[in-house]
């Protein structure tokens, strides 16, 4: 009966070492600093919002000489970002710094995007709806079938759960006459009728080249974008800006993110340094003049300003916080086990180490196990005093409940 | 007398059962009625884009089934066991007791597994009629979870019913919510693919917990 106490006793140490932490965390966590920062085009410098603790107020500065601004000021300072308020207000400028500006013009160049760890780090269902992209129509409708990739294009009819054999054979020619290498590694495209146009789908063939494939006039439209085969791509995030100036961000196996433009598929490498695509978060708040670049992690946020057309960086700011020390996590709880996290959808283990100062307190524990034993006069027990050694309060707690 | 055994669990739990079996049988019956009527009110293509585009999963509903299942059945099993120690006479028949338990085991196991089957059975066939392939594979790495917690339910339910002193008992009962509610941490569909190995070792480890209860009853441990 040994061996089942001790699964009993390594199977509740696993869960308290899921549990603890987590309780751990409820008591004992407190919200980080979250400033707004923009980079403004009329002081070009960065500017923030931010709460100040001795005021108790929401500030409103410029982060390079700290001067401090109204609320209307503060428009006028970022009129890209308030350009509807300035609009309002009827103080929107014609130019800023020498450039002349016009109310399409800041339309159609101001777009947010912003990616999550989640957004690829998910569980999908590899069925796709491919809209037609030339209906002639204002509103996008559904295609009345889906399609699956893989060694093959089949379009299925969801009204039958049949294959549509005319549809598919017709799709599969022209993959079969471009130089598309099945099985396809996956396809990323936008299936929502809530968009005002659709470029359908970019599919990463088994080569890492990306191909352009939408339906046109319900014949397939299949592309090769021409990849730089230096760069592996992993994932793609396609959009439709009101411009039309560009397909999608793509992030390759090295974290690096680039700009496909619809100019004949131009890749524009977007910089940005310190970016983890399965642990970060990225913000892009662009303007006609520049591209706020936010990466995000854990510790806080890096900004970039790039130069709207060249993609140059002129500018950036680090609000990097160092990693919080924790004295339980770091000295009591030998790990923190995870299932959960806000980079995935996926329900996968991850583990935290604590610091070696922990084994002073499992050590600790250990004898005070073999103390208690020793008073009730207990044989020593090998397994107990090792596991404890290795799991601490983990092992601890169960080696005292589940005795024999 | 394994026989004799075996008709002793049926006379124990029939009524359960047969219930379980009938809720099963109309939950899923249910299900199927709804989403025909989705079927008929909004057409597949919108139901297909609401699973593939928007995550939602069509059979939410059976959820909590199969560990309600496990629940009622273990302790209509185990629980009159439990009253004036009534397992003293099983432990008693000329049968070695490890043999004892497992032919209990495998009694609760075998109604509980052919319930899933035949509910299984049920969904798939269902889910094939109307549903790609791609979907059904999703359903079932998003229902596997359920259905191996259900398992583990029983298997916690008959340790902590054997365990002979109320203490452990709940420690036992504890141990046994934090394990399942480990099954139950996403609602996101296939969220659990890449754990389902890990859920399924789990399972294996638990297995034989509840001879540890019978241990400790044989030798007479007390409050």
């Amino acid at each position: 009966m040994k061996p089942i106490r001790y699964t009993i006793i390594i199977l509740a140490s696993i869960i308290l070492a899921w549990l603890l932490p987590s309780f751990y965390h409820l008591l004992s966590d407190s919200s980080g600093s979250n400033a707004f920062t923009y980079y403004s085009s009329v002081e070009e410098a960065f500017c923030s919002i931010d709460f100040d603790e001795q005021e108790e107020r929401l500030i409103r500065y410029n982060v390079k000489t700290n001067q401090r601004y109204s609320e209307a000021e503060f428009d006028s300072i970022l009129p890209f970002f308030y350009y509807r308020q300035l609009l309002s207000d009827g103080r929107l400028p014609d130019s800023i710094n020498g450039r002349t500006i016009t109310l399409k013009e800041v339309n159609s160049k101001t777009f947010f995007y912003r990616y999550n760890a989640k957004d690829k780090n998910t569980p999908s269902i590899p069925i796709y709806t491919l809209f037609e992209s030339f209906s002639g129509r204002v509103r996008l409708e559904m295609p009345g079938d889906v399609f699956r990739l893989k060694n093959k294009i089949e379009f299925i009819n969801p009204e039958t759960n049949g294959v549509d054999k005319e549809k598919s054979e017709r799709f599969m020619r022209a993959f079969e006459t471009s130089d598309f290498q099945f099985p396809a590694r996956a396809a990323y495209g936008n299936p929502s009728t809530r968009k005002p146009y659709d470029e359908g789908y970019f599919i990463i063939d088994n080569d890492g080249q990306i191909f352009h494939l939408k339906m046109v006039n319900g014949k397939a439209f299949l592309k090769n974008t021409n990849f730089p085969a230096t760069i592996n791509p992993v994932y793609i995030s396609t959009q439709e800006p009101d411009d039309r100036s560009y397909y999608a961000f793509v992030f390759d196996d090295e974290n690096n993110v680039y700009l496909m433009t619809s100019d004949n598929y131009r890749i524009e490498t977007i910089p940005t340094p310190g970016f983890n695509r399965d642990k970060g978060r990225l913000m892009i708040m662009a303007n006609p003049m520049y591209w706020n670049v936010n990466v995000l992690s854990s510790r806080g946020k890096e900004c970039y300003a790039l130069n709207a057309d060249t993609k140059e960086v002129v500018d950036s700011l680090s609000l990097l916080t160092p990693e919080e020390y924790d004295f339980a996590l770091a000295n009591i709880l030998p790990v923190e086990l995870r299932f959960t996290s806000g980079n995935t959808d996926y329900i996968k283990p991850s583990v935290r180490f604590a610091t070696w100062w922990v084994l002073l307190t499992n050590l600790i524990l250990v004898a005070i196990f073999v103390f208690i034993g020793k008073r009730k006069n207990k044989p020593m027990q090998l397994f107990e005093i090792v596991w404890i050694g290795i799991s601490g309060i983990f092992g601890f707690i169960p080696c005292l409940i589940f005795k024999e | 007398m394994e026989k004799a055994l075996l008709y002793k669990e049926w006379k124990k739990t029939r009524l359960f059962t047969l219930g379980i079996a009938a809720v099963g049988i109309i939950l899923l019956g249910y299900i199927m009625l709804k989403m025909g009527r989705s079927f008929r009110m909004v057409g597949m293509e919108h139901l297909w884009d609401v699973v593939v585009n928007r995550k939602q999963f069509l059979f939410r509903s059976l959820k909590y089934f199969p560990i309600a299942a496990a629940l009622c059945l273990g302790m209509a099993q185990y629980f009159p066991e439990v009253i004036q120690k009534r397992i003293k006479l099983s432990l008693h028949l000329p049968l070695p007791e490890r043999k004892v338990i497992l032919l209990m085991y495998g009694y609760g196991l075998g109604i509980l597994l052919g319930i899933y089957l035949l509910q299984l059975v049920g969904l798939l066939v269902f889910s094939t009629i109307n549903f790609p392939y791609e979907f059904t594979s999703s359903t079932l790495k998003t229902i596997a979870p359920w259905y191996m917690a259900g398992i583990i339910t029983y298997l916690f339910v008959a340790m902590v019913c054997l365990e002979p002193v109320w203490k452990r008992r709940a420690f036992n009962g504890l141990l046994g919510i934090a394990i399942v509610y480990l099954f139950f941490l996403s609602d996101v569909p296939s969220a659990y693919q890449p754990v389902l190995y890990i859920l399924l070792v789990t399972l294996i480890a638990v297995f034989p917990f509840g001879f540890l209860s019978v241990q400790r009853f044989k030798e007479g441990t007390q409050d």
